[in-house]
This record gives structure tokens, sequence and C-alpha cells, in this order.
């Protein structure tokens, strides 16, 4: 009995409180869905146009679903598309990672009926905080503003290449689903895009992990715009001529070649840009340091003489040299590494084109502090053995018998720095074979 | 030390003297905007759950006393969160699952078993308003405290200048137990309670 009535006083409570609660979600239910709502388009509104609307019917796809979107050719960075609801635009949200990204950015776009973007957000920034865009150039993400999808007037952040490339390509990529479903037209890139997106491939010394590493040079002349390698092996100009615009790369010892949108060269028939270009270079004097260096290990070397070679890689100096009865070559490069610090390196090879030695020295972190030897002990101790013999390895290597074994794991970066060096010291020897004269 | 009408008033308070709430206190005085929310949620539960039972305790037998006051108790919690949440989402998105575990706080069963089951509706409701208040200002006093020096913040926006000097463990859980017991201390100084603890504990010892 006493159960009994305990059952029945229980159930009365639970019914009374049940109806008030049935009763009250009929007022507060639809508060809270349009809350919800609104809480998940508040992050689109911040970067749409004043008097956007979103409503049920924005979401067009969502990653979490896609086979329920009828978009095609979405990438996997993408995270959601919504339309806005009066035809203003689109907004989405995606993600971007770099080397550097312990997560994903998660960032959140907004594109206009006509293609250009109307705001850009970064809701997470997951990048190492030292090297943040955001700081390092506040006013970075504005210029993404009224850009279409060749984001033509768009650059990357110096000091912040990763970050800002990663962060530029989830854009484009987020545009292009947009232009792959025909939602909006693509832009078109500027003669001056074009040109700037073909330095890496053509002058590598201004480059490092496939990014231009370059300061900017002011425009004079026919020059529209320039860029002035981190490590002293020389300069891309973007120059006027006529309507048309042409890509002029100068090497560390004033070598330079012209090349037109295509990528063909035209060097022969614009030699009066050439020249322009030349005398535009404020070119480094490297051959002390590199003589330094050479005779640090050939203390008897004699008859040092200059060569000028015509390749555009990491190597800024060359010199033939006699010691004991035999001539050499001595190659100084100088590939970007951590923080786009240059190392130094000093390669010598016989006159059939084999490494004969190489002196490899890396300054970290602005530690003033060799770093391949200090190697996995900290700046300045004793080094550890990753790097042991590591310079020797070099030795009877040529152009043919470069290899991966030359890198090393657990210093990635400054073994794939010294690899490439001794790719572009092969090709500058070749070049000299060819075609170089001496002075 | 002197017993005053405040001190009288703050016997009871949960927070200040018998350490009941204080997770509640620790995991909603962050921000004086969850604060205020938790102490609002407090103070309407304890209201609305002390007046139904002190009405109805006469009806509910005994044995049927703690399951039924509990039921009442989740109840009321649960109608208020809905309001909250409609209304207060920020707020609610603070407080997270502390809000629903409001439900079975001993803070609110301690006053239905203790006050509302012996007392009339005029006794429970003072005492309830009490409690809920005088709960509430322990809540925003130490989230006061931990959110400008803990967070730099204060109402959620930033104060500029005190953003170098932020001292960030305050804003998590063990700065939530410092400061309560910082506060504890300082009310405790004030009002002479821990005074009157000892005369109660001596009476109790001699008996």
């Amino acid at each position: 009995m006493k159960l009994l009535k305990t059952l029945v006083i229980l159930l009365i409570i639970i019914a009374i409180f049940g109806g008030a609660m049935f009763a009250l979600n009929l007022y507060t239910g639809p508060i809270i869905e349009e809350n919800n709502a609104g809480a998940e388009f508040a992050p689109l509104l911040a970067v749409m146009p004043e008097g956007s609307v979103f409503d049920g019917e924005a979401l067009l796809y969502s990653a979490e679903n896609p086979t329920a979107s009828s978009l095609k050719d979405v990438p996997a960075s993408v995270l959601s598309v919504y339309k806005e609801a009066n035809g203003l635009g689109y907004a989405i949200r995606c993600t971007g990672e770099s080397n550097y990204s312990t997560a994903p950015m998660e960032i959140t776009i907004g594109i206009s009926a006509d293609g250009k973007i109307c705001g850009v957000q970064i809701d997470a920034y997951n990048d190492t905080a030292s090297f943040d865009f955001r700081t390092k150039d506040p006013g970075y993400l504005s210029t993404y503003i009224g850009q279409d999808s060749s984001l033509s007037g768009v650059g990357l952040v110096a000091g912040s290449t990763y970050s800002s490339t990663a962060f530029k390509n989830a854009v484009s990529e987020a545009m292009g689903v947009l232009i792959a479903n025909d939602l909006i037209a693509e832009g078109v890139k500027t003669d001056a895009q074009i040109l700037t997106e073909m330095i890496p491939s053509l002058h590598t010394g201004l480059t490092s992990g496939g990014f231009l590493k370059g300061t900017a040079v002011e425009a004079s002349g026919n020059i529209t715009e320039g860029y002035k390698a981190l490590n002293g092996t020389g300069y891309a100009f973007i120059m006027k001529n006529g309507e048309a615009s042409l890509l002029a790369i100068v090497n560390a010892v004033g070598t330079c070649k012209l090349y037109d949108t295509t990528g063909a060269d035209v060097t022969e028939a614009n030699t009066a840009l050439v020249e322009e270009a030349v005398a535009a270079a404020a070119l480094q004097d490297f051959s002390a340091d590199a003589q330094n260096m050479l005779t640090a290990t050939y203390a008897d070397a004699t008859e040092i003489t200059p060569v000028t070679f015509t390749t555009f890689g990491n190597v800024v100096y060359a010199a033939s040299f006699v010691t004991g009865e035999n001539t050499y070559y001595a190659f100084y490069s100088r590939p970007l590494t951590y923080e786009d610090s240059a190392m130094a390196i000093c390669t010598v090879l016989d006159a059939n084109g084999a490494i004969v030695s190489q002196d490899i020295k890396e300054f970290l972190f602005g530690h003033g502090v060799e770093y391949l030897p200090a190697y996995g002990s900290g700046y300045g101790d004793t080094g550890s053995d990753v790097f042991k013999g590591y310079e020797g390895q070099f030795a009877g290597i040529t152009s043919g018998t470069v290899s991966d074994e030359l890198l090393v794991s657990g210093a990635t970066v400054s073994s794939t720095a010294v690899k490439l060096a001794t790719q572009d010291v092969f090709a500058a020897f070749e070049s000299i074979q060819i075609g170089g004269e001496q002075e | 030390m002197k017993k005053t009408k405040v001190s009288y008033l703050l016997r009871g308070t949960p927070s200040a003297l018998l350490m009941l709430g204080a997770g509640f206190v620790m995991a909603s005085s962050a921000d004086i905007r969850a604060a205020l929310g938790m102490g609002a949620a407090v103070l309407l539960a304890l209201l609305f759950s002390s007046v139904v039972i002190s009405a109805l305790h006469k009806i509910i037998p005994a044995y049927a006393k703690m399951p039924a006051y509990l039921l009442i108790i989740t109840g009321f919690v649960s109608l208020i969160a809905m309001v909250m949440e409609a209304h207060f989402p920020v707020v609610v998105d603070m407080l997270g699952v502390h809000l629903a575990t409001l439900s079975v706080s001993a803070v609110i069963y301690r006053d239905a078993e203790e006050v509302a089951d012996h007392n009339g509706e005029g006794t429970s409701i003072k005492t309830a308003i009490v409690t809920g208040l005088f709960f509430t200002v322990m809540m925003v006093l130490c989230a006061l405290v931990r959110e400008v020096l803990g967070n730099a913040t204060i109402w959620g926006q930033p104060i500029e200048f005190l953003q170098d000097y932020k001292i960030s463990a305050l804003a998590g859980a063990f700065g939530g137990y410092l400061v309560l017991a910082i506060v504890m201390a300082v009310v405790n100084k004030i009002t002479g309670l821990h005074h009157h603890l000892d005369e109660n504990n001596d009476q109790e010892g001699d008996c």
C-alpha cells in the first residue's frame, strides 16, 4: 500500500511537471530553435554584406553528409557551403593546413554573387603563434576583400609563408567549388600574377619549399614589381613590354633571362630590357666569404679565378683554382633553411665533375652557432652523431648519383637544402662546361 | 566578534559557511554573466520548490518525501533551464552541464528538507530568498575577482590595460576554489561566523 501510494504521488508530480514542460516548450521551443539557427549562421553573416539572410534552405553542402548535396568536385578542405536567401552570394566554411598546423585553420569566406570576396574570417588559427600572419601583417586579410577567384591582388606574408599560403590555398579551393558548380564566374589572372607564379620554377634560388622567398623591390623604369632573393641568389622582375608583361630573372653573377606569360624564353629579342634588369639588380659580392671558406680547407689553393655560370639556383659564386698540380672548381651556395636563414656551402669539384669535398655551415635561429655539429644536443653543445661524417658522404658524388640517401632523418629541412644546393652546383658546373667563360 | 544581523543571515548561506554548492561556485564564477545566471537559477529553483514543498509537505507521506522533493526540484530546475535557454543562451552555454546538475544540488535540497518541510510558505519564501541572494552575492564576488584578474575582462569585454597582467590560473578550477576560499575567509572575518561555529561546537561538546 505504501509503495502504491508513493508511486501515485510520484506519478502525479511527474505528470504535472511533464505537462508544465510541454506547455512551456510551446513557448520556448521556437525561440531556442531560432537561437540555434542564429548561432550557426552568425559566422556567415559576419562575412556577408549587411542585410544578408540565411534560412533553413541555406545549406548547399555539408562535409558531414556530402551525398545529400548536388554540388560536385568539393575538396576535403571545404566543410560547408551556404547560399544567401536573397541571392546576395555564398558563404563557405573551410579549413587550411600548413607544415606548422597543429590542427587545420578554420576559415569562413563570404563571396558575393558577382564572384568577389566580400568577407574573410579566421574562426580558429592553429598554426604556430609566432608565424601568425595576422600579427605579422594586420592588413593581410583585408587584401582579400574585392578579389575574384584569381586572387591577383593577394600576396603572401613574409615570415609566415607556409601559413599564409595555406590560407590563400583554402580560399582558392573554396571559390573553386562555386566555379566548378557554375555558381560564380571564374576570375582571370593578370599577367603579373601569372609571371610571379612562374618564379619558383625558373629561379629556384628565390624559393624554398616551393615558395617565393624574396623581399619586394621598388618599381622603376619598365620594372613594375620585383623581388630580391633573401639569400642573395639574385632578383626577379616583372617588366612592362608595351601592353604585355615579361618576367626577368637575374642570378647572383648577373646572368639574366626573360620569359613571357607562356613561359617562352624571349631573352634574345629584348636585350634592352635585359640590360635594364641587370642594372637594377644590386648584386651582393660573395667572393670574400667564398674564398675564406675555400682556403680554410685548401690553404695552398692558388690561381683562384671567378667563373660565370648561367643557372638560376642557390649558387652565388664559382671559381676555378689550382692545388698541387690539379685544377678544381669551387662553388659557394646559400640555400635557405629554418626561419629563412641561409646556409653557407662550399663544394669543390674536380675537372670531371665529381665532388672532392663539401664544407657546410648553417647558423640556426640567429644563435650564431653552427647547427650541424650542435644538432640534437642544444645550441653550442657537443653535437650528436646524426651529422657525424655527413659532409664526407659527398666525396665522389657526381650529378648522376645525387640521391635521397643524402637526406638525414630528423634533419630533413637542413639535409634537403644541402641536397638541392648540391644539385644546383652540378647544374652550374655543367653551364660552365657548356658556355661559361673564364673572366 | 559581535553577532550582527548580516552574520545571522549568512549563517545559513551555503557557500559561505557550509561549503554546499562550492562546485557550482567554482564552475560558474569565471564570468560575471555566468555567476548571475547561476545565482538566478538557484534563487528561482529554491523559491519555487520551497513554496510547493512547504504547501505539500503535510500531504506527502514521510517515506515518499525524498523522491518527491527531488522530482519537484528537478521539475523546477528543468523549467527554469528551458526559459534560460530561450532568453539567455550565452549564459546557458557558459554554465553547461552545471545548470542541469542543479537538480541534485544539496544547496536546494537542504532548504527543501530542513526549512520547507517544517515550516509554512512565508518562512520558506523568506529563507529561499535569503539563501538564494547570498549564494548569488558569493558567486558574483568570486566572479568579479576571477573575471577581472583571471581573464582581464568584465562582462565579457576586455580590459585593455590588464591584458598583460592577467593571472590565467584564476580563471581555472584551481582559481575558482582559491578565490572562494579567500572570499569565505573575508566573509567569516567580517561576520564572525567562525566564532559562532566554534561556540556551537563547544556547546555540543559540553552536552
